[in-house]
């Protein structure tokens, strides 16, 4: 199972602009699932994806990939908003890309575990407690939301 | 690598500032800021990662020497004979040399020795300023660290 640190230093990888353009499809496809699946759990929630982060990192920019925008997920409840995802980042070290969670129980993370190209195994952590990982779900996101 | 939890929970902290540094930048759509955030939360990460590195590499160091010791106190030369030529007062082997004395370097299923030498590359990156990553997870590499300091054998 590959891993961003092996991508980064072509450890098994030829890393070139076709690679990443690979592997940000790979990841826009991967934040489209993870709303969809969100939006499953809370179906009496509002899921707005009308807003977008541009996803500009620096290994895009080393190898003249230009930036693309991604969508933010707003989820609210009686136009109330319970929490915003936005994607953070895909080329961090240890994991295989980062969404970042406000919302009303305070910033959480949501990370991609898996390897580069394989099925995403999301957990979600508290942003002050970074090493209390569980496993993304809908008990642990409401825990966050609710 | 005893300050490792202690590490974690200031990184934590400060990382969490951070980010909610940058969503106020990018409330406000203001890009120069959103720039100036990024660059400190990768001098952040960086910084944290040299850190945690260097409890890792004085961990391989000692039991390194550990090793050395106890092998040259052997009085069968046949068994001490390779390890004669590690001075474990003065110990001159490259750092990957240090590493396989501690580390299986053929322990495909581990992989420990392979992972060491990626970190270690990373930080020669980073202390050459020479790094493509958007960021680094600090607490699960120290979760790495770790398993590899278990892994290793005097």
């Amino acid at each position: 199972m590959l891993s961003v640190i092996e991508e980064l230093t072509e450890d098994g990888v030829v890393l070139d602009a076709e690679h990443l353009r690979a592997r940000i499809v790979d990841w826009r496809m991967r934040i489209d699932d993870l709303y969809r699946e969100i939006a499953d759990w809370f179906p009496h929630l509002g899921a707005d994806r009308g807003d977008t982060t541009v996803m500009d990192e620096p290994v895009m920019r080393a190898y003249g990939v230009p930036p693309i925008r991604l969508p933010v997920l707003r989820l609210s409840e009686a136009d109330v908003e319970v929490g915003i995802l936005v994607p953070r980042g895909l080329w961090i070290i240890g994991v295989n890309g980062r969404v970042d969670l406000s919302a009303r129980n305070g910033q959480f993370l949501i990370i991609d575990r898996s390897g580069l190209f394989a099925q995403p195994r999301w957990t979600i952590a508290p942003a002050l407690d970074r090493l209390a990982v569980e496993p993304l779900s809908r008990t642990t996101l409401a825990g966050a939301i609710q | 690598m005893k300050d490792l939890a202690a590490i974690t929970a200031v990184y934590s902290e400060f990382a969490t500032s951070l980010d909610a540094q940058l969503v106020q930048a990018e409330r406000a759509a203001d890009i120069a800021r959103i720039g100036r955030v990024e660059h400190k939360q990768r001098i952040h990460d960086s910084a944290y990662f040299i850190l945690i590195w260097g409890q890792l590499e004085a961990e391989i160091n000692r039991v390194a020497e550990l090793a050395v010791r106890n092998r040259r106190s052997s009085i069968r030369w046949e068994d001490r004979r390779a390890w004669d030529a590690h001075d474990p007062e003065n110990m001159r082997a490259k750092f990957e040399d240090r590493a396989a004395l501690v580390l299986d370097r053929l322990n495909v299923a581990s992989d420990a020795y392979r992972r060491t030498i990626r970190y270690y590359g990373l930080r020669n990156g980073i202390a050459h300023g020479a790094t493509l990553a958007t960021g680094i997870d600090v607490p699960t590499i120290i979760g790495d660290l770790y398993r590899i300091a278990g892994e290793l054998k005097a």
